[in-house]
């Protein structure tokens, strides 16, 4: 992996990560830490979706803990924004190619259901001549989605849009606030006003942190929710699909940063 | 249980329903259905504690009494059998509804799919208006030959005008009656005079199926092994359309596809108000005479499926569903299938069988996956509830294809099926190795 030349000192033997200190550069560290663990998830994952037949409650603690490390990552994300939350609006430890795909601080909880939806149809696609054929569809993986299954999907999905706008909302007056009469009368007063604006912008940073946290939350929310809705094998195929996506956009954008 | 004894019942019409005014038309009906289905289901279970053979001959006798009191009627009854599915899909606006209206008027059962653009409002009024108008239209046409070709264009014709009219003057009249609306677009000037909706529906009666198309959802009937494309999409750039939108005085321009004035990727809808007379709301209305032992499935969909899976596709997806279906059940699997699962919520609100109130079109159009008309009945009915069960699996599964092909749109499909259950199959014992009709 070209974006973890670092060495992995946070992360110990048993697989779970140290929680980070303070400040950007370690949360960078911590972040690239983060990367090598998904991708040793991201092998066992790969395991378990290859080997068959398969074991549901086996299967079921993969799932746990690998959900467990993205929680992991967020209470990580949480403690560093409340330190300073400005680096995790301008993260330096993502590919600027990463940075296009941003939403409120990460990744667009609805690209999940996309996601979801994709991979379901990949699998789905490649049954499907099989099936005209006269065969029968299996339901090991995300091409057999039942139709309880597709009803979760597609009320998790509106539900998260209806979450999405209203995160948007809150991020537009959070933003908005920055052209108060209080900031036009300290901006328009030099440098006496240096300690005023100081605290006014803090209050700002705070509107934007709890955007962040609510951004950050919606997006732990889907995962966990698109989780619930699958059975144990082919939540392990989703977050196959989750890890590579992310893995592989991050590994790009990486390489396409150190060419110029 | 209830399923079963509506099989061999004849008609029951909305006898109270027709001396009520239209608002409460729905509810009296449905609670007097449901009553009379209660009836039935006492009698039923009454008589299969007693001796099972003699009495599956002897309720057929006295469901039909029953029922005769209720209504002079002598159209056969068939229940609603179908599968329905729609979902958002990978666009962030829901602006589908469907509307399935099992008995609508005796005999005949509803179907209607509309697919809104601008906003969701034109289509969900649609969703629970087109319904109550062609009843009503029905109704007071009403003539002695109730399946004759002209009487149904004539009253699908003017349901849609009427539907159309009141999906234009909506503003006033729904701010009225309704608590405030939950659509985007809110119904604020001046954007609501660029909303519209796409209109297919389906009236499926004993002898006859009548199609009304408007705009670009579509109906296939799957017969004899082919895929018949049932309505043809009015796109403006269809000769004929282009004709009569060009002699209005309107142009079709290019711009992301044939659009009238480079808008509307369609020629004809429901609402639109900004492009009549140029976009129209006058529908395409067939009058088909059912075939039996031909007649296999009718497939209802928005573009969301049509644009992405062909009409021979999905036909051989829906066959390849009862082959499949046929197949579980010849190895004694039942209903393990992958997409059996059904929705117990969404196959409860359907089908004229299970005597539930019309209060389903709603729910379905609301949101709904892979709701099925009937549900299992009794063993007894294993072969025929697969065929249905089947219908149910092949609208989730031409969802999810549609899905899996990155249709951009929503995509709502309903399944119906139009092999006719015969009395005769119910009192026949169940014989495993008795392939599915196919």
């Amino acid at each position: 992996m070209t974006a973890t030349s670092r060495p992995q000192h946070a992360a110990h033997a048993n697989g779970t990560l140290a929680p980070p200190t303070d400040g950007a550069e370690t949360f960078a560290k911590f972040f690239e830490c983060w990367i090598l663990q998904q991708s040793r998830d991201l092998d066992a994952l790969r395991a378990a979706a290859a080997a068959s037949p398969e074991d549901d409650a086996a299967l079921r603690r993969l799932v746990d803990r690998v959900l467990g490390h993205y929680e992991h990552y967020y209470r990580a994300k949480s403690a560093a924004a409340s330190d300073d939350v400005l680096p995790m609006f301008a993260p330096s430890w993502i590919s600027a190619t990463e940075t296009l795909y941003l939403w409120c601080g990460g990744w667009r909880p609805t690209a999940a259901l996309q996601l979801l939806y994709s991979k379901s149809g990949a699998q789905l696609e490649a049954q499907l001549p099989a099936f005209l054929d006269g065969g029968d569809l299996h339901d090991g993986d995300l091409g057999g989605l039942s139709a309880d299954q597709l009803q979760a999907a597609d009320q998790l999905q509106r539900r998260t849009i209806r979450s999405e706008r209203e995160i948007d909302e809150a991020a537009a007056s959070a933003q908005e606030s920055l052209a108060t009469v209080k900031m036009v009368e300290l901006s328009a007063g030099g440098g006496a006003a240096e300690e005023g604006m100081e605290r006014e912008m803090d209050a700002k940073a705070e509107g934007m942190r709890r955007v962040l946290e609510m951004a950050d939350g919606l997006r732990m929310d889907t995962l966990r929710a698109v989780v619930a809705l699958l059975r144990p094998a082919q939540a392990v195929h989703f977050l196959v699909a989750a890890a590579e996506l992310h893995l592989s956009v991050h590994d790009f954008g990486r390489r396409k940063d150190e060419a110029k | 249980m209830s399923e079963v004894c509506c099989e061999v019942a004849p008609a029951v019409a909305e006898a109270e329903g027709k001396k009520k005014g239209a608002a409460e038309c729905d509810a009296g009906s449905a609670a007097a259905r449901r009553r009379r289905m209660e009836i039935r289901r006492l009698r039923l279970a009454a008589e299969r504690d007693g001796a099972e053979e003699t009495s599956r001959k002897r309720r057929k006798v006295v469901v039909e009494e029953e029922a005769s009191t209720d209504e002079e009627s002598s159209v056969e009854i068939e229940p609603a059998r179908f599968g329905v599915t729609s979902v958002c899909g990978r666009r962030r606006d829901m602006e589908d509804a469907v509307s399935i209206q099992p008995d609508l008027l005796p005999g005949h059962h509803f179907f209607g799919v509309f697919d809104g653009h601008g906003c969701s409002h034109v289509a969900t009024s649609c969703g629970e208006r087109m319904h109550e108008i062609v009843a009503e239209e029905a109704r007071t046409s009403s003539a002695s030959n109730s399946d004759d070709a002209d009487h149904w264009t004539r009253v699908m014709e003017r349901s849609f005008a009427r539907m159309d009219a009141e999906a234009v003057s909506s503003r006033t009249t729904i701010s009225a009656a309704t608590p405030a609306p939950t659509c985007r677009c809110e119904l604020q000037l001046p954007k609501c005079d660029h909303v519209g909706s796409t209109a297919v529906v389906a009236v499926l009666g004993p002898r006859h199926l009548i199609i009304s198309n408007c705009g670009d959802s579509r109906a296939v009937l799957c017969r004899g092994g082919a895929a018949v494309p049932l309505s043809a999409d009015h796109k403006p750039d269809r000769p004929d359309e282009l004709a009569r939108i060009q002699a209005a005085g309107g142009r079709v321009i290019f711009w992301d596809g044939a659009r009238v004035f480079g808008v509307l990727a369609m020629s004809r809808a429901i609402g639109d108000s900004y492009l009549k007379p140029y976009v129209v709301a006058d529908p395409e209305v067939r009058v088909l005479e059912r075939r039996d032992g031909e007649d296999e499935f009718l497939i209802l969909a928005s573009d969301g499926l049509w644009d992405v899976v062909s009409n021979e596709v999905a036909c051989n997806v829906v066959r390849a569903c009862v082959r499949g279906a046929g197949r579980r059940r010849r190895r004694g699997e039942g209903r393990a299938s992958p997409t059996s699962n059904l929705s117990p919520t969404q196959s409860s609100g359907s089908g004229s069988g299970s005597g539930s109130g019309s209060s389903s079109g709603e729910e379905a159009g609301n949101d709904c996956v892979g709701g099925s008309g009937s549900g299992a009945g009794s063993e007894s009915d294993e072969e025929i509830g697969e065929v249905d069960r089947a219908c149910a699996e092949a609208s989730i599964l031409l969802t999810k294809l549609a899905i899996a092909r990155q249709s951009s749109d929503n995509v709502s499909v309903v399944v119906v099926n139009l092999r006719r259950r015969r009395p005769e199959i119910l009192t026949r014992p169940l014989d495993p190795r008795t392939d599915p009709p196919s």
